[in-house]
This record gives C-alpha cells, structure tokens and sequence, in this order.
C-alpha cells in the first residue's frame, strides 16, 4: 500500500474579504478514496490547490502522515495530480510524461526508470501507445496517461480535480471504474474532486459535501443518503422532497409538525442543529421513495390528497410527480416500482403517505440559505 | 385585397420567376467575387510588386537605372561583393545584428516573463516603457542617441549600435514572446512542479520547449530589426563605423547605380530565407 | 507497516512560513527578470530623450520653441507632415481592409499566400522598398515607360520627388501596419455570427455592414493609430522619394542636423514631434493594445 493520511487542521484561505476555504478540519486514512463534492465557487478546488501546494493556506496545518506540508513547496511534496483537462507535456512523449516525476527525484536508475514507466504503461492499459504524444491520443487515452503521471512515484496522496470533467458519460463510466481499480490496487490515497455527486457516491469511500467555503459534512455515501446533516446536503445529494411546516410539540428527536390546516406529520430531527421552539418553521425532508401513493376516491381528514401531475418512465422505477391540494406550490417527486402504477396515471387522485420513520426536520432557515 | 389577388398567382409562374431571377443573381455573386478578388490581388500586387522588380533591375546590363532591364549580368554581384566599403558596411553590420539578436532575445525573453508571469506593480507602465522605443520616431531616437554617443566616442562604435539596436528590437522581442507565453496553459507548469520539478527545471524543461518556437521567430525579428534599421544607423554612423543601413541611404540619395539593387536583392533573399526559417521552426512540435 | 518508497522523496519537516502562490514568479524573482530590459532602456532610450529634451532648452525657449511659433515655415511643416500622415493613414485603411478580411476568411492555402504578401514587405528594408520606388517613378523608370509607350502622354512625367511620391511610398511601407490589426480583430470574430447574421435574413452585404464591420472597428482604429504615429515621424521614405516641397517633420530634423548643424533647434523640433507623438499613443491608448496583430507577425 503506498497511500498515506492526510490531516487537515482548521485550513483557511483567504483572499482579502473573500473566503474561499473556511476553518476546515479533515482526516483522511491511508488508502482512502475520498471525494469533495459541492456546486461551483464552493470552494472544493481552492481547498486541492491549498493540499497541492500551488498556494499557501493563511492559516491551519496540512499533514502527510506525520509530516507537517503546510508551507513545503509543491515539488517536495510527493503529492500526484491528475488535472482537470490532463495537463500533459505537449512537447514530450507519453513515455517521457510518465518519465518526468521519476527523472525530477534523480533516485532510480535510468534502466529502474525504463521499467517503471512501462509497468505503468501496462497498469493504465496503453502498453502500445508509449511514443506517441499526447495531441495524438483521445481524451480517454491523455486521461490514463495523467493518472499514470501522477502514480508513477507511488506517491502517499494522490489529488485529482474533476478528471473526468472533459469525457462523454459513455467514456467516464469506464474510467470510473478504472480509476477505482487501479486506487484499490495500490492502496493510494485519493482526494477526488468533482461537481457530480454520483461519480462521488459510485467511487468513494467517503463524500465530503463543501458549501460557501466549509466543509458541511463527511461521511460514507449511505449516511449522507441517510442523515444528511444539514438541508443543503441533503437537496445537494440524490433527490429529495422539501415541504415547509411549523412546529407544534413533540419532544427532542421526535418532532410533531403541522404541514397544513388539519395534517400533522411526525419527523425525526435532520442533521446537528436543534430545532428551536415550539412555533417556529421548520423544513420538512423526504426522499421520493419513501412516499406511498393509493388511488382515491373522497377525501379523508388527516390525509393528504392530491392529484398526478406527471409519470414518468426511469426504467425499473417510475418517477410520478404528485401536486397535494393542501400544499400550494410545491409538487412532489415519488419514486415507486414500475409494477406498482396502476391507477396513477396523469390526473388521477391519489392519497400521499409518509414513512414517518425516514422524515427529517430541518430548521426552515438553513433551507432558505441552501 | 388577399382574395382579389390570390387566384392571379398560379403556381407555374411563380417558380419560373425564381429561376429567372437565380441566374443574374449566380452572375452577380461571381461578379462580386470576381471584384472583391480584383481589389484584394491589386493591393497584394501593390505591396509585392517593388520589392521583386529590384530583382531584374540588378541582373541589367545598364549602369544606369532603366526599366525593362536590357541584357543579363551578374557583374552588380560581383562589383558589390568585391567592393570594400560595401563588404565593411555589409559585415559591420551583419556582427552588430547578431549580437543585438542575441541581447535582445535574452532581454526581451525575460522581460515578457516578468510581464506576462510575474508579479509587478505598475505592470503596464513597465510595458509601455518596454514597446515604447517602437512607438517613438526613429529620427527622433536618432537624434537623442547621437547626442549622448558623440561625446562619448560611441558613434560608428559596434558597442553604440548594440544599445541602439537592442533598444529597437527588444519591443519586438516582448511582443512575440509574450503572445506565446499567453498561449501557454500555466496548469503545465503546475504539472511539472506537482511532478517534483522546481521553478527552475519546470521553467527549463517545460515552458521553454514550449515557448522556443516564439522564442526562435522573435529572434529572427530582433535581427531584420538591427539589420534593416536605417533612421537611427544614419545618425549613430561615421566615417569608421558605417552601418550597411547608412551605407545605402548614402548610395540611394547621392549615387544610383545597379549596385543598390544587387545589394538590396541579396538582403531581400537573407530576409525571405530568416522568414521561412521563423515560419517552418516557429511551430510547435507536439507531434501534430 | 508500510512498504519502502523507492521512488518517494523524505519530505523535509521544516516548514517555510513564507511561501507564496504558485501561479506567478515571485516580485523578486519578476524585478531580476525585468532588471536588465529597464537597464537598457534607461541608457539607450529615457536618458538620451531627457538629453534631447534637455538641449532643446539649453539656449533658452525662446530660442528655439518661440523661433518654431514665430516662423510661419515649422507651421507649414507641421500642417504637411499631418495632411501627409492623415492622407497615408486613410489610403492605408481602406486599402488594407480587404486585404485583411480575406486574410481571415479565405481558405488556408489562399489565405497563407496572401499573409506571405504582407509579411514579406514587412521584413524587407523601409529603404530597399523606398529604392524600389524610385527605380518605378523616376524619368526613364517603369510607370512612365508604360505611359509613354502606351501614347498616354508625350515624354516622361514628374512622378519622383513628389507629394504624391512621398504618399504612394510610405502607403506602400505601412500597409502592413494597418492589415495585421485588422486581421487579429477579424480573425476573432465567430463565422457564427455571421452564419447567425444569414439565418437571421441578412444578406452577405447586410451581414457584412452590421456584424463583420463593426465588431472589426477597434481593429480599424488600431491600425490607423499606427499608421499615423509612423507615418507623422517617418525619415527616410520621405526623404528619399520626397522633394522640398513636400518637407515632413522628420526631414527638417535631418536637415536641421545634417546641413544646418544647428542641434538645438533640432532637438526642440524634435521635442516637438516627440511630444505629439506621446500624446496620440497616450490618448488613444486604449484602442491601441500593443500586442494586438503585432504578434500574428509570423
């Protein structure tokens, strides 16, 4: 295994009055791949050009290992870097590419190095394609070529910044596959940056979610799906449903909301933050497959009822957008078993049910924000 | 209106007009090719022409200027290569070109780094300060530069002509490097430091392979600058120290004869090979 | 435990508190890199023009600066050398324009040939081109051989030595300046636009007067600052192909140096064209973005 921990200790940076990275704290263990996901101006690639080195952080500590980086330049590091758009040497070769960390660190002999390259070669699948450069390869192909680039000096962190930002959907499927292949192979440690946050759940071990310069939370991609921490994470991660409520009793953890005149929902609390006091709004959160739909013919008290909008084909599930009558202005996105339908399609009446045990309460505010 | 005048337009003859009228507009569009390719080759012909009639003018028997050229000779050849006030001009000239190529690609390299790269206050002050020789008349420059070199014992010096022409050439030095520098991805050499590479070596192994190309063409400008430079060469020159510049202003305004033009084709051909020289090793080579 | 890294480096533990972004040369590091072009221009530029300057008034204003407002002669000058540049820079615009679009939008090999036809009379001599001139409009040169031969008039006319001479040369000497603008403004403009223009129920006339045109404006200006400020201090074309009567600023200088030696008067003329000159680049600085179709030289 040839991948390290990194440590980021209350990492700030700062330009002038703009935040771009706020007080962030990070562990990340050795051969972890770990993804930083969040909208554009997040501030995910200012938080990999601080760890990169390409500038310094105003404040905070960046550790490899056990190994202080913070203020070391990029070149002694030993941090690899795949780029954005690959970032390869036009001028030289995809061998003489591959050669380049190896020939910067002066340790191996030239024939060590002639080997290496070519078991690099061979471990990104382009053992034919050595002398080309890189204007003659297809993006793909430059892609294994930068990913070669940065392992080829078993470097204890690699970081890689939407590598895959520049390929059809087709071509990054494979290269997703790819890449978590050759990560687990070696046991590096990846921090993958990316705007997709399912190339994020498909290839991490951990998702951190970054909004507004802070780190919001991190954790496997089956408890961001489950317990988001905040709002924003969880509209930022798969789809979810928002309905605005007040809150009207309960206890700490178990929260009574009314969501319309006669229709009180029970919700667990959603993320860190308390919801405060009885009377205050509230947010309300709810994936599309935990809403039931029934068919209905009058309308019952305490029920919520409304009406098909749209039904929509996904393949093995059915997406049905459902507008409830008691709700002005919001429309619901349910997500069932495409056997399941019968009697929702467009303009039908149906009766919404939520599973009151994946209901999550937000304060009202935090969703504003989001 | 609309119902009156419907049932007068039949079919047929609306689309028989249309093919009347797509002949004479076929005939215009060519004869508006025709004229746009007229004007263009004119000028083209304009600005080509002079140049390539000094050919046959030194390959004339005549000893005076006459056009068309009677006879064939390359006696002009053999009378300006074997003329020593010629030959002087010629090599005095030819050393104070190569010297101000290499100053001025090395000055003016770094500069356009420290442009483009850098981290300067007052940047474009600093840029206009370094095109500025550029925008100044000659005459003027001339003039400045022979009142500070004539005390001084630098006119007709090769020392004076290399400040003077360094100075000429360096804004088109800053210009052309700096053009390709803005072209160069800067995330290349963020790859090389990332690779372990220092300021130095990915500088070196990096951005100068991929800048050598501008690098190369702006250093054949510095050389048509120093070597064709004529305004400020007429003012720094004296009798010990004549630049060919000065040498054929000379000729030109008191002694016309088939010499010039011998001359003249000669560092015409120099100039087209220099410039087919910029153009075949001005690319980059990636492979494409 | 980890394996050994051949190929890693030991990082170094003691950190540099000062380090600095990577994405530019450090002020240091730029200031060395700028040292010596300052240097040099210190020397072979700013002093010798403050010595200029400086000897200009040695002799006192009056002297010189009040001898240009008193004598209706440097007025004369002045007003010839502008009506000569204005007359060059327009025949240069217009003249070059189409040059400069079909530089953008013929096809590769056409458009190749006709950059060669500008870029060569660019690197040739300013005094090989005006030589070239005088071989074609003296006496017995080309354009009155034709003229005659052809019965246009009865002997040879005054072509050399002329207003007319000092235009058609030094049109000839700056066309390149004003095409090579205009080409990099043209050449930055999207053919979508114009395909827009045509989808849109422009004609190519239209969609040339209302797209192409104005949006290749800056460039026009550019290239017409140019010609102008070369054109108002050209020495040697006017010199050479010019007479006494279509006396330019330039020439007086010389005159004044190389007949006259009368230096300060020189440097005060000078001063004056200097001046002018700096006042054009600085007032139309904007439009005049230096780098801007220079470096499509080659």
């Amino acid at each position: 295994m040839i991948g390290q921990a990194l440590t980021l200790s209350r990492l700030r940076k700062s330009y002038g009055d703009i935040v771009a990275v706020n007080e962030t704290d990070l562990e990340i263990d050795a051969g972890e791949f770990v993804s930083i996901v969040g909208p554009s101006g997040s501030g995910k690639t200012s938080l990999l050009t601080l760890i990169a080195g390409f500038e310094p952080p105003s404040s905070g500590a960046i550790r490899i290992g056990d190994k202080d980086i913070t203020y070391l330049p990029p070149y002694l590091r030993d941090i690899g870097m795949v780029f954005q758009k690959y970032a390869l040497f036009p001028h030289l070769t995809v061998r003489q590419n591959i050669a380049f960390p190896l020939k910067m660190r002066r340790r191996a002999a030239k024939s060590t190095i002639a080997a290496r390259v070519e078991e690099m070669l061979e471990l990104v699948q382009l053992p034919q394609h050595g002398d080309r450069y890189p204007s003659q390869l297809s993006g793909g192909q430059q892609q294994r070529v930068a990913v070669a680039r940065a392992l080829v000096f078993d470097p204890p962190v690699i970081l890689m910044d939407e590598p895959l930002g520049a390929l059809d959907k087709k071509l990054r499927e494979v290269m997703q596959i790819e890449i978590k292949r050759i990560q687990e192979r070696l046991g590096a440690t990846v921090i993958y940056v990316t705007h997709d946050q399912e190339e994020a759940l498909t290839l991490s071990d951990r998702v951190a979610v970054m909004h507004q310069g802070s780190l919001q939370q991190i954790g496997t991609p089956a408890e961001l799906y489950r317990r988001p921490s905040s709002a924003f994470v969880a509209d930022f991660i798969g789809a979810m449903n928002f309905v605005p409520g007040i809150l009207v009793g309960g206890e700490p953890g178990k929260h009574v909301i009314q969501v319309a005149e006669g229709i009180v929902l029970k919700a667990t609390s959603g993320g860190r933050l308390a919801i405060p006091s009885k009377g205050s709004a509230v947010c309300l959160a709810i994936r599309p497959e935990h809403i039931k739909l029934a068919p209905r013919t009058g309308k019952a008290a305490g029920m919520l009822a409304g009406a098909v909008e749209a039904s929509i084909f996904v393949g093995p599930t059915q997406i049905v957008l459902v507008r409830p009558e008691a709700l002005p202005g919001i429309v619901l996105r349910v997500q069932m078993p495409a056997d399941q339908i019968a009697g929702l399609e467009r303009g039908a009446l149906v009766a919404v049910a939520f599973d009151e045990a994946m209901l999550q309460a937000f304060p009202a505010r935090e969703r504003l924000a989001a | 209106m609309f119902i009156d005048q419907s049932p007068r337009l039949p079919a047929l003859p609306v689309s028989a007009g249309r093919y009347e009228r797509a002949a004479p507009l076929r005939l215009r569009r060519l004869a508006a090719l025709l004229g746009s390719g007229l004007i263009v080759g004119t000028v083209l012909f304009f600005l080509v022409l002079p140049t390539l009639l000094i050919v046959p003018m030194s390959l004339s028997q005549t000893d005076y200027l006459q056009f068309p050229p009677r006879g064939l000779t390359v006696d002009w050849y053999r009378r300006f290569f074997s003329d020593a006030d010629w030959m002087a001009a010629t090599w005095f000239s030819f050393k104070i070109a190569i010297a101000t190529t290499l100053s001025a690609t090395v000055v003016g390299t770094m500069t356009s780094l420290a442009l483009v790269r850098g981290n300067l206050p007052f940047r474009n002050t600093l840029l206009a300060m370094s095109l500025g020789p550029m925008i100044v008349p000659h005459i003027v420059l001339g003039v400045a530069l022979y009142l500070v070199f004539s005390p001084l014992q630098l006119t007709g010096s090769f020392t004076g002509f290399l400040v003077a022409h360094t100075v000429l050439a360096v804004p088109y030095v800053v210009i052309t490097v700096s053009a390709s520098l803005q072209r160069f991805d800067p995330t290349l050499e963020l790859a090389a430091l990332s690779c372990g590479a220092n300021r130095a070596q990915a500088f070196f192994r990096i951005v100068l392979p991929n800048i050598a190309p501008g690098i190369f063409a702006a250093s054949v400008f510095a050389f048509l600058a120093s070597f064709d430079e004529a305004t400020v060469a007429f003012f720094i020159s004296d009798i010990n120290g004549k630049s060919i510049g000065r040498k054929m202003f000379e000729d030109i305004d008191f002694n016309l004869t088939p010499v010039i033009a011998a001359a003249s084709t000669t560092f015409v051909g120099l100039s087209l090979l220099l410039m087919a020289l910029a153009h075949a090793f001005g690319q980059p080579n990636d492979g494409r | 435990m980890r394996q050994p890294q051949p190929f890693s480096r030991s990082l170094r533990l003691k950190g540099r508190p000062r380090a600095r972004s990577m994405r530019s040369y450090a002020p240091a590091a730029s200031w060395i890199l700028i040292a010596p072009a300052m240097a040099i221009l210190a020397i072979g530029f700013l002093y010798p023009l403050l010595r200029l300057i400086m000897l200009s008034l040695s002799a006192g204003p009056s002297a010189t600066y009040g001898r240009l407002l008193r004598e209706p002669l440097y007025a004369t000058v002045l007003a010839s050398s502008v009506v000569t540049a204005v007359s060059v820079t327009f025949a240069c615009t217009v003249l070059g324009y189409p040059v400069a679009l079909a530089m953008a939008r013929l096809r590769k090999r056409a458009a190749a040939l006709t950059t060669a036809c500008v870029l060569i009379p660019l690197w040739t001599s300013v005094l090989i081109r005006s030589y070239a001139w005088i071989v074609l409009l003296q006496r017995n040169g080309l354009i009155n051989s034709v003229l005659i031969s052809e019965g246009l008039t009865q002997g040879p006319i005054k072509l050399l030595y002329t207003q007319g001479a000092v235009i058609v040369a030094m049109t000839h000497v700056l066309l390149p300046f004003a095409i090579l603008p205009i080409f990099s403004t043209l050449r930055a403009v999207p053919n979508d636009y114009v395909r827009a223009a045509h989808s849109l129920g422009a004609g190519k006339i239209k969609a040339f007067f209302l797209v192409t045109l104005p949006l290749s404006l800056p460039g026009v200006f550019a290239g017409a600052i140019l010609c102008f400020v070369l054109a108002l201090g050209f020495y040697i074309t006017p010199a050479l192909v010019g007479g006494p009567e279509s006396m330019m600023m330039a020439s007086l200088i010389g005159q004044q140096t190389t007949v006259l030696l009368d230096w300060p008067f020189a440097a005060a003329l000078s001063t004056v064209l200097l001046a002018i000159t700096l006042l054009i680049v600085v007032a139309f600085r904007k439009s005049l973005s230096f780098s801007k179709g220079l470096s499509s030289v080659y």
